[in-house]
C-alpha cells in the first residue's frame, strides 16, 4: 500500500486562483511509496506547490480521496491533526520568509515541537538537530537576518526534521540559492534521506535538480499531471509533448552531468 | 573593439570591489560574466556604464566605441546609456512602471534619445515590439505591465533597451526569474538580436548552464578579480582555474539519457566555505581559503597565463591543460 494515495483530487482556490493559478486541480491521481523520492516539476503556476500543500494538510481539497497511510486526510485532520503534522513536514522556498524575523533561531527551531509535542525542547536537543544539518549551536541566539541563505535553509530543514517526519516535502528549496550553496543543500537532502530513510517529495521548476535527487517524477502543467513515472524513463523517453519540450529546454541551459 | 577595459578598479570606502587589469569585447560578441553572489560580477557590469551605487568610485579606463567613459559626468553617461548601451535587469516587473501603459514606456525611451515626430515614434514602438516577437503589438500598447507575463515583460524591456540601436546590451541575470521554456525564448531572442544588429552582449549570470547557452566567451569573476577568460566551451569543458572548476562541478547538470540513473542520489561537489563578505577576501589569490589545491605561493598575486585560443587564467596551481592534439579532437568531436 502506498504511503500517500490520491484518487480524483479536485481543488480550486476560492478566489478562482487569480492570474497566477487560473486553473483547478482536476481529477489528479498519484501515489507515493514509502521511502521513495519524488520530484514534482512544472512551470510557475502549474499547481505543483498547491498540490504538495494539499498532500501535507495545509490546504484542504474539495473533492476526491487523499489518503495518508491508509486513512483519508479529512480523518487525520479531524481526529489526529498533530500526528499528521508530525509525520508530514515541509521546507519552503524562501528560508528568509519562512522564519519570523523577530524570533531567534532558538525560538523558531522549537516551534514544531512546542506545537506538536506540547513541550519545550532543550538546547542540547536543538544542538543535535542543528548538527544533523551541518550547523552548530552558535546560531541558536541569532536572528534570521544574521544568517546566510544557505544557513537559513539548513535551519528550515532542521526544524522540519525536529519532529521526526516520515515524509519531507520541499517546495523549491534551492531556487533562492546560489549554485554552490544549492549543491550543499541538495547534498544535505540526499544525506538525510539516506540516514533517516525518509520519503522525499521535492517540488522544483529545475529539471536538473530533480534529475540528481529523485527516482520518480511527476510533470505538471495548468493544474494537470501530464506525465509521471521513473525519472530516468520520463526524461529519456517522454511520452507527453509538453514533457519533451520541458526536457529539451532544460537540457539547453544545463551543463552535462 | 567596442569595449576595452584597462586597470578597472571599483572601490567603496576602503574596500576594493572590482579589480580587472584587462577585458575587451569586439563588436557583435556575446560575453558571459559568471560568479557566485558577492563575487563582483554585477558590480563589474554596472560600473561600466555608471550604474554602480553612488558611494562606489570607478577608476582606470573603460573605452567604449573609442570614447573614455571613466570620468564622464552622470549626465553624459545617462546619454550613452539608453542610446548606445542598453541595460536589462533580473526582475522585469520591477523595471517597468506599473502605472504606465506599455506603449508609453517604450515610446519614452525613444523620445528621450531621438528627435522624432509622434507618428514616427509610434511606428518605431510597433516595430520594436515586433522585433522582440511580441504578438498583437497594437493591443499591447494599451496594456499595463501587470497584464503581461514575466516573459512578455522582459521582452518589453528588451524592446526598450534596443530602442535606440545600442552597440552593447548589458543583461544582468535577465532570465533568472523566468521559467525554463520562457527563459529559452528570451535567450534565443537575445542571441538573434545580437547577430542581426551586430550588437555586443554582456550577460551576467551565476549559472554556467545559462552562460553556455548564450555566450561565446566567458569571464569568470571571483572576489572582483577576473580569474579565467576564454571561449565558453573551452573554459567550461577544460577549466584551468580551480574556482572555475569548482563552479562547474557544483552545477547540477542533467546527464545524457544512458547515465541519468547513475548520477541520481550521487552527492554533488561543493565549494568549500562561502564567499567572504566585502573587504574580507584574502590577499593574493582571492580564492585562497576555499581552494582545495592551495600552495604557499598563492598568497602572492597570481600572474595571467595565456594558453592560446584566447583562453587565459590567473592561478598558481592550475588544472593541467589538455594538449593541443586532444583539444583539436574535442573541438571537432
Amino acid at each position: 500500500m502506498p504511503l500517500v494515495d490520491v484518487r480524483g483530487l479536485h481543488f480550486r482556490y476560492p478566489s478562482g486562483g487569480g492570474r497566477h493559478n487560473p486553473w483547478t486541480l482536476e481529477g489528479l491521481d498519484l501515489s507515493i511509496e514509502h521511502g521513495s523520492s519524488v520530484g514534482i516539476v512544472g512551470e510557475s503556476g502549474s499547481g505543483k506547490s498547491t498540490l504538495v500543500r494539499i498532500l501535507c494538510g495545509i490546504l484542504i481539497h474539495q473533492r476526491g480521496d487523499v489518503e495518508f497511510d491508509g486513512r483519508p486526510l479529512e480523518d487525520w485532520l479531524a481526529s489526529r491533526p498533530r500526528e499528521l503534522r508530525r509525520r508530514n513536514q515541509i521546507v519552503f522556498q524562501s528560508p528568509r520568509r519562512s522564519l519570523d524575523p523577530r524570533m531567534s533561531i532558538r525560538k523558531s527551531l522549537s516551534q514544531p515541537v512546542r506545537a506538536i509535542e506540547r513541550r519545550i525542547p532543550s538546547d542540547d536537543e536543538m544542538t543535535g538537530w542543528l548538527e544533523r544539518v551541518g550547523l552548530t549551536d552558535e546560531v541558536l541566539p541569532r536572528f534570521p537576518h544574521q544568517l546566510s541563505g544557505g544557513q537559513l535553509q539548513r535551519v528550515g530543514v532542521a526544524r522540519a526534521l525536529s519532529v521526526g517526519p516520515e515524509v519531507l516535502y520541499a517546495d523549491e528549496p534551492t531556487s533562492a540559492l546560489d549554485v554552490s550553496v544549492q549543491a550543499q543543500v541538495l547534498n544535505l537532502f540526499m544525506d538525510i534521506r539516506n540516514q533517516l530513510g525518509l520519503t522525499l517529495v521535492m517540488v522544483s521548476h529545475d529539471l536538473a535538480v530533480i534529475s540528481r535527487i529523485c527516482e520518480q517524477v511527476i510533470v505538471m502543467r495548468d493544474g494537470q499531471i501530464v506525465e509521471a513515472g521513473r525519472m530516468t524513463h520520463v526524461l529519456s523517453q517522454p511520452s507527453d509533448p509538453y514533457t519533451a519540450a520541458l526536457v529539451r529546454s532544460a537540457r539547453l541551459v544545463s551543463l552535462e552531468a | 573593439m567596442i569595449l576595452e577595459i584597462n586597470d578597472l578598479k571599483v572601490t567603496i570606502g576602503p574596500h576594493t570591489i572590482v579589480e580587472i587589469e584587462h577585458l575587451s569585447l569586439s563588436a557583435g560578441t556575446r560575453l558571459g560574466i559568471v560568479g557566485e553572489s558577492g563575487s563582483g560580477k554585477t558590480m563589474t557590469a554596472t560600473s561600466l556604464v555608471g550604474l554602480q551605487p553612488n558611494e562606489a568610485v570607478v577608476e582606470g579606463s573603460i573605452r567604449f566605441a573609442g570614447r573614455e567613459l571613466v570620468g564622464l559626468s552622470h549626465r553624459r553617461l545617462a546619454e550613452i546609456r539608453g542610446r548606445e548601451v542598453g541595460v536589462i535587469f533580473q526582475d522585469p516587473a520591477k523595471a517597468l512602471n506599473p502605472m504606465m501603459r506599455i506603449g508609453r514606456q517604450v515610446a519614452e525611451a525613444i523620445r528621450l534619445h531621438m528627435d522624432l515626430s509622434s507618428g514616427e515614434v509610434r511606428a518605431r514602438v510597433l516595430d520594436l515590439l515586433g522585433q522582440v516577437h511580441l504578438p498583437d503589438a497594437q493591443a499591447l500598447l494599451r496594456r499595463y505591465p501587470h497584464q503581461l507575463s514575466g516573459g512578455q515583460q522582459q521582452r518589453v524591456l528588451i524592446a526598450i533597451a534596443i530602442a535606440c540601436d545600442p552597440k552593447l546590451l548589458i543583461a544582468d541575470e535577465p532570465t533568472t526569474a523566468l521559467d525554463v521554456t520562457v527563459q529559452n525564448g528570451i535567450l534565443t531572442l537575445l542571441r538573434e538580436l545580437s547577430v542581426s544588429r551586430n550588437m555586443s552582449l554582456l550577460f551576467v549570470s551565476h549559472d554556467l548552464g545559462v552562460i553556455q547557452a548564450i555566450s561565446e566567451l566567458v569571464a569568470v569573476v571571483y572576489g572582483g578579480h577576473l580569474v579565467e577568460f576564454g571561449p565558453t566551451a573551452q573554459v567550461i569543458g577544460h577549466p584551468r582555474h580551480r574556482y572555475t572548476q569548482a563552479l562547474v562541478s557544483a552545477n547540477p547538470g542533467i546527464a545524457d539519457d544512458e547515465h541519468l540513473g547513475d548520477v541520481v542520489g550521487r552527492r554533488l561537489d561543493v565549494i568549500r566555505g562561502s564567499v567572504p563578505p566585502l573587504g574580507k577576501f584574502p590577499s593574493g589569490c582571492r580564492f585562497r581559503g576555499r581552494c582545495t589545491s592551495e600552495l604557499d605561493i598563492c598568497a602572492q598575486p597570481p600572474e595571467v597565463s595565456q594558453t592560446g585560443g584566447g583562453h587565459s587564467f590567473k592561478c598558481w596551481n592550475p588544472i593541467e591543460g589538455v594538449d593541443q592534439a586532444r583539444g583539436a579532437v574535442d573541438a571537432t568531436g
